[in-house]
Formats: C-alpha cells, structure tokens, sequence
C-alpha cells in the first residue's frame, strides 16, 4: 500500500512542472467578465507564516471546506505531525508530535486569541469547544514549542483557529446538515450593519450528534449536543469585540465491572457551560504596530450531579511590533491573568484538595529577528518569562536560524525551551482510579487512589527541542520536510506509595508528582501539489519514536510504558481535490493511522469522500461518505476515565448552505 | 480491498487529465493577475505621479505568489503605456512604483506598512483578508469560488487617485466614502 501511494506521489510531483503553464487570453476580459470567472483550483493561500523558522501549517477556509470537516479536530487531521483521534460522538483526541489524549496536555490551543486550555485538567475539551466552522478564516498550526511567543503549555505545538472579520461575513447565512445516523446540525448567522460604528455578525448554531457504534454494531449510549450563540464586531479604526455563550452535554458510559454492578456500566454525563467575552484594539505605535487584547471567561462544568467545576479567567495581552530599525526587527510583550476555581465533589471518590483555588500569572516577552546577510541568513532570538503562582519562574527562550539560497527554498534549524505548568487538578485531586481484586485484604479488593505526593512542590514540565526544516516553494505547489527531536524533562508520573491498612477496605496511594523523562524523534514531510488545473494533491506523512525512562518503581515504570505506546508510530493522509469547473467538486480522502499499542487499538485506513456543488453565489451542496470501505473502527482507547469503547461507523451526511 | 483507494485515485487522475486537455479554467492567481492589470486600466494617477509616455511600474512587495502569471504580463499595453512588472526587495523601493501587491507572506507587517506606504500615490492592492477595511486601495476577496473585490474610496482620495465609475460599480463594496 505505501509502496503504492509513494508512486502516485512521485508521478504527480513530476506532472507538477508542466501544469505551471500560464493561459493568458482571460487577461483581455473585461472587468465584468472576470468577476464572473469561476476559478477551478483555488491554490493555497502562500503560507502567510512562511518566512517564520517553524513547522506552521495553515489552513485556509477553502481547506476546510473541501476536508467536509464539521469541527475543528476533523479539519486537522490532515496537518502533518498532528494526530487526531475520535474519541466517541463530538469527544476527540487531538496532539501534536506526541501523545493524543482526551487530555493531551502540551498543546496550546486559542480562538481569536483567546485560550481554551482548560487549567483544571490541562487539556482541551473539544467537545464543548463548537464553531460556526464556515465562519473560520483560517487555522494555523505551529508544531513544536512556540512558547516564545504564546507562553506555557505551547510545548509541543500552537493551534491558533481565526474567525473571519465582520466585515467579510456580511449577508446572512443558513446551514442545515444531517448525518445518517440522525443527528441534525443547523446554524444561523447574519451581518448587521451598526452606521459609524463598524460592521456585527451574529450567529446561533444547534447540534444534535450521532452517536456512535459499539464494537458489536449496535448503537453506543454516547450522546451529545448543544447550542453556541454569539457577535463579534469589527470597527472603523482596528478594533474587535466578541462574545459568546455555548452549552454542550454528553453521556457516556464508564463499564466498570464490580461486585456491585455486574452489569458493568456506569453512566457518566458532562455538561459544559459557559460565556467569554473579548475585545481587541491595534495601533500605530512609534512607527511599529500595538495590539491590547483582553478577555474574561467563564466555565461551569458539571459532571453527573457529584462534580462541579467553575473556572473564571481574566487576561489582558499587549503586544508591540517596532519598526524595523537596521537589520533587527524587534517585537515585545506583556501579559497577566488571573484565574479562579471552585470545584465542588459530592462523591468521596474524586475530592479536591483546595476547594477555591487562585492563581495569577504574569509574563513578559521579547523577540529579535536579525538579518544576517539580507534575504539570506535570519537569526531570531526570542525569549518568554513568565512567573505563575502555580509553579516556579520559568524562561523559555528560542533560537532559530533562517536559510534562504533562493525565494524558494528555506532551510530552518531551531531550538527551544518550553513549560508545562501543573494543571490544579493535577495538584489537588484526590481520585479513586479503580479496585484491583486481592484475595488476602479485607473485601476481596484493594482500592487504587491517586493523589499529589506529600509535600509535592510544583514544578513546570520542561521540554527542550531541536528542529530542523526544509520548505520548497514549487510553482504549483509546496513541499515540506521537518526532523526533530523533544527532550522532555520533569513529567508528571506517579509512585507507589505505603498500603494503608488502617481501616477495610485497604487503599494503595499512588502519589503524583514531577520527575519522570522522556524523549520524541520524529520527521514530518508533506506535499501539496497543483497537478493540473483541476486537481490538486495533498499529502502527509508523519513518524514517530517515543522512548522514555523507566524505573523500579512499578507504577512509575508502568507509566513510561503507557507514554511510549500513546501515539501511533505513523500515519499518512493523501486528500486528492478535483474541481472540474460547472460548480461541481470532488474530493477523495485517504487516512492510513498505525496502531496505538497503549490502548490495543489497532491500526486503520479510512477512505472519505466529498461532492460539493454550487450552482450560484446563494446556495452550496456538499454530500460526505466516512469511511467508506471499512463497516466501523477505533480510534482511541485510554485506560484513565476508560468509557465504553466507541467504534466510528460508516457514515454519511448532507449540508446545505444559504446565503442571501 | 487495500487496492480500492489506489483504484479510486487512478481513475480521478485519468479524469483530470482528460479535464486537462478541454480549455482548462484559470487558476486563482492568473485571475488576480488579469484584475491588477485592468486596475490599472481603471484608475488615473495625477500627472505629477505618472507622466504622458511613462511606462507604468506594478510591483509586488513580499513573495510572489503569481507563479509567473504576473511576470508573463511584463511588457503588455495599457491605455497606451507600457506595464513593468517587478518584485520589490524592500518597501524603501517602492515610490517607484504604481500599483504595489502586497502579498500575504507581508500579513505581520501589515499595518506598519501600510502607515509607510500611505500618502504616496501608491494602487494598493492585496489579497489578505478585510484589506480594503484596513485602509488598503483595493482588496481581492475570493468567495464561492469567483474572485472579487473591494474599494476603499477614502484610501484612492487620500493618494489623489481617480477610479472610474465602472470600476466602483463592479466593486463587491466600497468602504469610506467620507475620509476616516
């Protein structure tokens, strides 16, 4: 098979010179006639980050339209480097150069600039996470740390997803979607006009998900759905305000087999709720550029009627682009948030340590991009301090040096210090993870509870990475090739610690705390190749080596395992797109995801589908098969908060699309 | 069953390549290309900016994503001028120039630049996104698969530039009618 597909790449990529040919007899149309035009292959959008000394993918709108993706972690899994995984209905597992995990947890990830990393369980919640995704511009991905610039928790990768303007969502907007499985999807968005204020979009989207297969075909019990309601406004004179309001609740089941429940089967249900409101100004300050940002955020998630979590964030953000002066091209920042959460347990299996805990942090950063030897050699230093109340004062600086022989080549080395911050479940929950059967201790069983070491000081996770990238810019394409290697120190893991017998039935501690190694080599490559004027081909191919320490230490030990058996060791995607011009658009994907052998869950291909029609301005059609050849697989299996398995059947659905 | 996906893309190949031999559509940047050249067509410099038998210049600041659909344009004829296409190494150049793309690779020095290139009698045109509302000439705006563009009259006034009638009748909008 990957013989296979390397000789189509190759036939394509030598296709690719003869295709740059250029028509010129539309260059006489007249003006009207052009705006009529249809253009065949919309081409990439030239990377706008391309002149950055990092693995950044963008996606554009178009991207994301032709991938027939109905969320954000659908529209990545094609990014080389980026491994998505379904978890079960509207729940996903998305890492970059790592670990996936419902709570992967070096991964930064914000909307319009506004962070969605969850900081009681480090990680993010896609599922509460919606978007009215064709109002999306563009989602740019950067792999590796990019902490200079974002700060903590970009440790193994940024994803930055950017709403469209006001201004470019003017008209009104219907979408109405429907999958085979019953689940209906419907969204609204118009443009108001607000005279001498500027231009407001507001929008409302419901869904109701399918859910998905249990490993014997039958339908599985994970519900899920919700609301998202919103603005955002973009005035005269470079300012954005936005808000919104989503509720999202999910059921899944926990199939815990116990004396006490044979039938084996817990019920768990999460319901999200939350609103955030964001406004930002851009100047022209000495010459350069300022940006103010500030937002405040609330969460308030809720799990069966035992858990409660409320999260309330405020940050403010400043930036300065100065101009350049000589060969340096300085930019600086800083930034504070302040962070309060109250987490209430009914259920003595999961309690919190500090039921109201604060936090602030505050950061300062400063970047220096030098031309060497113009248009040729760029070194950028950069550095993020950043002092949080929840660990130490950590410095993550970066250097990366820039080759570039030709406007069409760029050659990148780059290395990198980055921080995890300990998210405060990790510092304060006390959780029964399970009961292992012991003949010889009172009841037949001794439970398992984890919780922070005695006298556990905070300390950030610590990565160190080196990158090297190679990019050609073709004439009808692009190619990318990136290696690299991350150092990670100070992980979270835990130890065995004293059985306590005081009292049946007896409890195992097992104590959290920071010490653990580890490190990744990988290599990223991807294409994307204009083959004719019709049809285009992406491709992407990602391996991946995880080695960590291990130790005497059972548990310890065990945990090294279960993070060098996270992440597939590959996996591969080939999108082909072809628009043959009439309004009409196919597209034909293929995904091939070696297996995961911390879960057992065996590797896949899957073959998806799409045709998409347009007839007019006003009205968009698009039909999507999933997985077409396959009657269902798995994608992700964990053993902390194991629900029932949920298989990703075969599966199909419809969107229409009105504008007027 | 490992052989369909192969299968499947052979044939979208040898469909495409049939595609390929009718009248292909033009691509997304050819269009563009065509669009700054009948900007030029539509606008009116003062003379001061653009003499009588002057060769008039259309340069592109950052990377050329034309791919050669522009720099095939060098040479041409407009309203009895000769066209000079160029690429800019840096935005000091750029008073030679007429008509100045600026390419998306430029999205982070956007407004600074901008500020510098204002008051200049400079045509700016771009494809980034909400462009024109930035204070930019004229953006390209590509929606549903056509591409399109947008006017900022305040920023043409401000650069003394003249655009005709039709050119702001066929404009998706024009922004700033009165100075901002």
């Amino acid at each position: 098979m990957s013989r296979h597909r390397t000789g189509v790449l190759l036939a394509t990529l030598l296709g690719a010179g003869a295709a740059g040919a250029v028509e010129t007899s539309f260059i006489d149309l007249p003006l009207e006639e052009l705006g009529k035009l249809e253009v065949a292959a919309v081409s990439r959008k030239a990377q706008k980050l391309s002149d950055m000394p990092a693995a950044v993918t963008v996606l554009s709108a178009e991207d994301i339209r032709r991938s027939g993706a109905r969320s954000i972690p659908e529209a990545l899994r094609e990014v080389p480097g980026v491994n998505v995984a379904q978890i079960g209905s509207a729940r996903w597992a998305v890492g970059v150069r790592g670990a996936q995990g419902r709570f992967a947890n070096k991964l930064l990830v914000q909307v319009d600039g506004r962070s969605i990393y969850n900081p009681l369980f480090s990680g993010v919640f896609w599922e509460a996470q919606d978007i009215l995704i064709e109002d999306v511009e563009r989602i740019e991905v950067v792999r590796g740390p990019g902490a200079s610039l974002w700060g903590a928790n970009a440790v193994n990768g940024v994803i930055n997803i950017v709403t469209r303007k006001a201004t470019a969502t003017r008209g009104g907007q219907v979408s109405v979607g429907a999958d085979s499985q019953g689940g209906v999807t419907t969204a609204v968005r118009q443009g108001v006009e607000l005279e001498g204020i500027g231009t407001m979009r507001v929008f409302a989207k419901g869904r109701d998900l399918g859910r998905s297969d249990t490993m014997d075909g039958d339908r599985a019990s994970d519900t899920a759905g919700g609301w998202l309601a919103g603005f955002r406004i973009d005035g005269e004179g470079g300012w954005m305000v936005q808000g919104n309001s989503y509720r999202h609740s999910s059921k899944e089941l926990l199939p815990i087999s116990t004396a006490l429940d044979p039938s084996g089967g817990f019920p768990v249900s999460f319901v999200f709720e939350g609103s955030n409101l964001l406004a930002r100004r851009s100047w022209g300050m000495a010459g350069g550029d300022a940006t103010l940002q500030a937002y405040v955020d609330h969460t308030d998630a809720r799990l069966n009627a035992q858990g409660n979590g409320k999260i309330d964030i405020a940050d403010v953000d400043f930036q300065h682009t100065l101009a350049p002066m000589g060969r340096h091209e300085l930019m600086w920042g800083l930034g504070a948030r302040y962070g309060h959460v109250d987490f209430t347990s009914s259920s003595p299996a999961f309690t919190f340590k500090d039921q109201l805990v604060e936090y602030r942090i505050a950061s300062a950063f400063v970047q220096d991009e030098i031309s060497l030897v113009p248009q040729t050699w760029t070194l950028t230093l950069g550095s993020r301090f950043e002092h949080s109340t929840l660990s130490d004062f950590e410095t993550q600086p970066t250097a990366r040096l820039m080759w570039t022989p030709t406007t069409d080549d760029s050659l990148w080395l780059n290395w990198s210090r980055a921080a995890r911050t300990p998210s405060l479940g990790e510092l304060n929950a006390n959780v029964v993870l399970g009961a292992q059967p012991q003949p010889l201790a009172p009841g037949g069983v001794v439970v398992l509870r984890s919780l922070p070491a005695p006298n556990l000081r905070p300390r950030a996770e610590r990565v160190d990475a080196l990158e090297l990238g190679y990019r050609r810019t073709l004439s009808s394409g692009s190619l990318e090739a990136v290696l690299f290697h991350h150092d990670y120190r100070r992980l979270g893991a835990t130890t065995m610690g004293q059985l306590d017998m005081s009292s049946p039935p007896f409890v195992q501690p097992l104590y959290r705390s920071y010490f653990a190694n580890a490190c990744t080599t990988g290599l990223e490559l991807a294409a994307d190749i204009n083959v004719t004027a019709t049809l285009r081909l992406q491709g992407s191919y990602t391996v991946l080596d995880t080695r960590a320490r291990h130790y005497l230490d059972p548990a310890a030990d065990a945990a090294g395992v279960a993070r060098e058996g996270a992440a597939p060791k590959h996996w591969a995607s080939l999108h082909a797109l072809w628009s043959p011009g009439g309004g009409h658009e196919f597209d034909l994907m293929l995904r091939r995801v070696g297996e995961v052998s911390a879960g057992d869950v065996p590797a896949y291909t899957s073959v998806d589908a799409r045709y998409g029609w347009h007839p007019g301005r006003s009205f968009e059609l698009a039909v999507i098969g999933q997985n077409l050849f396959d009657n269902r697989h798995l994608e992700y299996a964990s053993d902390f908060f194991a629900s029932q398995l949920s298989y990703q059947p075969r599966r199909g659905y419809i969107q229409g699309l009105w504008r007027f | 069953m490992k052989m369909v996906p192969v299968a499947l893309l052979v044939v979208l190949l040898s469909l495409a390549s049939g595609a390929l031999r009718a009248a292909p559509p033009p691509g997304e940047y050819q269009i563009k290309a065509a669009y700054l050249l009948n900007f030029a067509r539509y606008v009116e410099w003062p003379a001061a900016r653009l003499a009588a038998a002057q060769a008039l210049r259309v340069c592109v600041l950052g990377r050329d994503p034309f791919g050669g659909a522009l720099s095939a344009l060098d040479g041409r004829q407009i309203n009895g001028r000769e066209v000079r296409i160029r690429q800019l190494e840096g935005i000091d150049l750029a008073g030679e120039c007429h008509v100045v793309f600026i390419a998306d690779s430029e999205e982070r020095r956007l407004g600074s630049m901008l500020r510098s290139l204002a008051s200049r009698g400079l045509l700016l045109v771009s494809d980034l996104d909400g462009f024109a509302e930035a204070g930019g000439s004229i953006g390209l705006v590509t929606e549903d698969g056509r591409v399109r563009f947008d006017i900022n009259q305040a920023s043409l006034q401000r650069d003394g530039l003249r655009a005709s009638a039709q050119l702001l009748r066929l404009a998706r909008s024009v922004h700033g009618a009165r100075a901002p």
